[in-house]
């Protein structure tokens, strides 16, 4: 991989729209995903377990140890069109189990060139098929199978869900869906981090990640201040061509997508949103980094989830209602809060319904040795490269027993 | 009948970036009798070293 580093990065731009700067990023996290599963199989063999503390189990040695769960299908997404092969692939070689993947159909490439080189680096080819179905009723049968004992789904609520309820009986699944990610601000907060880490965390990928910033809560008194130096900010992102190194934000991944996101964005602004930056296609295919002031709390972009360069700026009088809205919607998933206040930071964090809280960075930080883990409609099971790799196995008991003990 | 490959393109500007050949049901069929065979033969699981050095090299 690192001799393909340059060629996955411009794959990643290419088919995938993400900026390149953002691109080189991915290949670096992917080669070392891989590297965090060999540290993870050279550690956990299993457990001893303590038996012999009654007269009926004496005399017995137990422990466990890690068994391969079977042929893993996985589904993936276009967002990260290598890291996330990477960790839905390189977990099941660690733990052992023959993958079938199929890649999103727009970001097929990446992941045929991983596959590659995991072929190259001498996996025999049958532990890891890569399938391009030709239509998605073969993608519908692969997940159906009674043959696979583990799928992994990275991609929307609707599809993740469905295709759950037709596996086969036994089958076990890891889900990862989208978001609406809150980020809640308070009136101690360095304005300048906060603003850095929402204009990255907001409009990286243009918004096209399950954790990216999507709705911030601010303190009436400070709303002004935040607000202009928050736009100052993403006015300043540079819009354009991926495979361009100073490009910050490039284009949605389907021109339908721009179209989908312009309407949410008008019904928003038409129910009185405030647009303070952006609201406007920059071409059929690229979206503008937008803001929208105080969305009515029943508008679409206030609801579900946007997946493009948008982010909604709620003012809020009272810290427990902002939390409230915060956790009121159907999907949760990663948080934030800024505050350099350690009982804010320890409360608040406490407070959000949310299966990660980051204090002072944005709600799309992650790291792959992180458990990642959406919470009701957002998914099902804990990512991250160990919780995977763990999922795909079985601890197997062994129990040693002799007569003369 | 062969059936339409799958064309990948650019998302900022439509530009074909790469051409696959997709899969049929009966392919899949292949993939899946071919992984399940693999699992079955317990005896031919890839060892912990093997899988270690493999992704050492990846």
């Amino acid at each position: 991989m690192r001799e393909s580093q340059d060629e996955l990065a411009m794959l990643i731009a290419t088919e995938g729209g993400k900026p390149l700067v953002d691109a080189i990023v991915e290949v670096e996290r992917a080669i070392e995903g891989v590297g965090l599963c060999v540290d993870h199989i050279k550690v956990h063999a299993g457990e001893r377990i303590p038996l012999g503390t009654n007269r009926f189990t004496a005399g017995r040695i137990a422990m466990t140890s890690k068994e391969p769960i079977g042929v893993v299908a996985s589904v993936s997404a276009f967002n990260h069109p290598l890291n996330l092969i990477v960790h839905q692939v390189a977990p099941a070689v660690a733990a052992g189990c023959p993958v079938i993947v199929k890649p999103a159909s727009v970001t097929p490439l990446s992941c045929v060139r991983f596959v590659e080189l995991l072929h190259a680096a001498g996996l025999p080819p049958a532990w890891c098929q890569t399938l391009i179905p030709e239509n998605s009723a073969v993608s519908e049968a692969l997940v159906t199978d009674p043959r696979i004992s583990f799928f992994s789904f990275i991609g929307s609520a609707r599809v993740g869900w469905a295709l759950k309820s037709k596996l086969a009986p036994g089958v076990r699944c890891a889900l990862e869906h989208g978001g609406a990610a809150p980020v809640i601000i308070c009136d101690d907060a360095d304005l300048d981090l906060t603003v850095t880490a929402l204009t990255k965390g907001g409009y990286y990928h243009a918004g096209q990640v399950c954790v990216s910033v999507q709705r911030v809560f601010v303190p009436r008194a400070l709303s002004g201040a935040f607000v202009e130096k928050f736009r100052s900010a993403v006015a300043k992102l540079i819009v354009g061509d991926p495979t361009n190194i100073e490009t910050q934000v490039g284009p949605l991944i389907r021109p339908k997508e721009v179209e989908r996101v312009h309407n949410w964005v008008s019904d928003a602004i038409e129910g009185g949103a405030i647009c303070i930056q952006g609201g406007n296609a920059i071409s059929d295919r690229v979206y503008a980094p937008t803001i929208l002031l105080n969305p009515a709390p029943d508008a679409v972009v206030s609801k579900q989830e946007i997946f493009g360069p948008v982010v909604c700026v709620y003012d809020y009088d009272d810290e427990d209602a902002a939390v409230a809205i915060a956790n009121s919607l159907a999907v949760a998933f990663q948080a934030s809060v800024f505050t350099r206040s350690l009982d804010s930071a320890m409360r608040i964090s406490h407070n959000l319904a949310a299966s990660a809280v980051m204090v002072n960075d944005h709600t799309a930080f992650r790291d792959d040795v992180m458990p990642f883990a959406g919470l009701r409609e957002s998914g099902l099971g804990v990512g991250g490269i160990p919780h995977s790799i763990e999922d795909m196995q079985i601890d197997k008991m062994i129990v040693l027993r002799s007569g003369q003990l | 009948m062969a059936s339409e490959p799958l064309v990948v393109t650019n998302p900022f500007n439509g530009d074909v970036v790469g051409e696959l050949a997709t899969d049929s049901s009966s392919k899949l069929n292949n993939a899946l009798a071919e992984a399940s065979d693999l699992f079955q033969r317990r005896r031919g699981w890839l060892p912990l070293h093997e899988r270690i050095e493999i992704l050492l090299r990846t």
